[in-house]
């Protein structure tokens, strides 16, 4: 595994391995020892395919920001207008620091 | 305060890694990474977040806060009080972030604000973020016609004004129409919604794009092109972005270019 992720840190930062020629990138694999499934599926940009052989949980759930505060609705329309951020951070804030 | 009061005092630093694994990492974020001690990872691969544990020997995945059906407003609070629990207790925290840390992400700005609101140091670094791949990935200058960006479901919600001489991006289609904030992606039916809403202002066989961008470098962007009639039976996933290009021309305002020319005659600097 730590092989495969210096072998994709390593494609991520070489144009030419990214962007080159595919025997570039053959050469590459050949010099980490790649073969097999891994090999094809890195061969076809299957990042799938890579993703199944490298990690157990391969699905991810991707999203930072909600579309609004769930403590301003139903009446978000007006409460929006308030500075956002002191809306925001206020239903987090912890109690009064210690820290000096 | 006493020396090492200060040399145990607890800092913040949010930093983005951009978007594909190795290739948008910036000098600075892997400098705040090497010298943090503790790293919390919200980040949008699996790969990508054994990548950081190979940086560093105590990451901590932010991804087991999400849960179907829990709101992620909840979801963003836990993160936050779990950055900040290692400021408080005086560690040197970096919080990753895919793409870049500030933008379509709330709890790294809450992070931040609540660490400064307690008297810590605390501060963002930017990363490459899925727009600024979206720009080169589909040859879009945003200067040309202007911009609009909104998260899908507060576009729907809230009576935006649309300018449909200018591009619109919508971030977190997948998600569109969720109010209850706990759903893991929305279907059909809530994109029916979205494009009912976009109809209003564009017609039906207008193009629009859905774009991705690759987290692994083997991946090329992944760009579909469908009528925006069509987007209610495309699944789109959280990760995907929608691009609408613009369907009216830009109209001059005469009444400020002859403004203008009025003074450029009298020669005003």
């Amino acid at each position: 595994m730590s092989q495969m992720i210096e072998f994709l840190t390593r494609v991520g930062a070489d144009s030419s391995l990214r962007f080159g020629s595919g025997e570039s990138l053959c050469a590459a694999m050949d010099a980490m020892g790649l073969d097999g499934e891994m090999r094809s599926c890195v061969s076809a940009g299957d990042a799938e395919g890579v993703r199944a052989q490298i990690v157990q949980q391969s699905a991810y759930f991707v999203a930072l920001m909600p579309p609004f505060s769930a403590a301003l609705m139903p009446a978000f329309s007006v409460a929006l207008m308030a500075p956002i951020s002191a809306s925001l951070v206020a239903p987090f804030r912890a109690a009064p620091s210690d820290v000096s | 305060m006493s020396a090492s009061a200060i040399a145990t005092r607890g800092r913040l630093v949010c930093v983005g890694v951009g978007m594909t694994l190795g290739s948008h990492i910036t000098p600075i974020a892997q400098s705040e990474i090497d010298h943090a001690d503790v790293v919390f990872a919200g980040v949008s691969d699996a790969i990508v977040e054994l990548w950081l544990r190979e940086m560093h020997p105590d990451v901590r995945s932010l991804q087991p806060y999400y849960a179907a059906g829990k709101s992620r407003h909840d979801t963003y609070g836990e993160m936050v009080e779990a950055i900040l629990v290692e400021v408080r207790a005086g560690k040197r925290v970096c919080g990753v972030f895919y793409g870049h840390p500030g933008i379509f992400a709330l709890a790294p700005h809450q992070s931040i604000e609540l660490a400064r609101a307690e008297g810590y140091e605390a501060r963002m670094e930017p990363g490459v973020s899925s727009e600024d791949c979206l720009y080169a990935d589909l040859g879009i200058d945003p200067g040309t016609f202007g911009c609009q960006h909104f998260e899908a479901t507060q576009f729907i919600v809230y009576k935006r004004v649309v300018d449909p001489s200018a591009w619109l991006f919508l971030w977190q289609v997948g998600l569109v129409g969720d109010l209850t904030l706990g759903k893991l992606g929305t279907g059909p039916a809530y994109r029916q919604v979205l494009v009912d809403v976009l109809m209003r202002h564009y017609p039906g066989d207008h193009e629009v794009i859905v774009y991705k961008v690759p987290t692994l470098p083997i991946e090329r962007p992944s760009i579909r092109r469908v009528r925006l009639d069509q987007l209610v039976d495309t699944v789109v996933s959280t990760s995907e972005t929608v691009a609408i290009p613009p369907a009216k021309a830009l109209v001059l305002d005469p009444t400020v270019r002859e403004r203008l020319d009025a003074l450029r005659h009298a020669d005003v600097a």
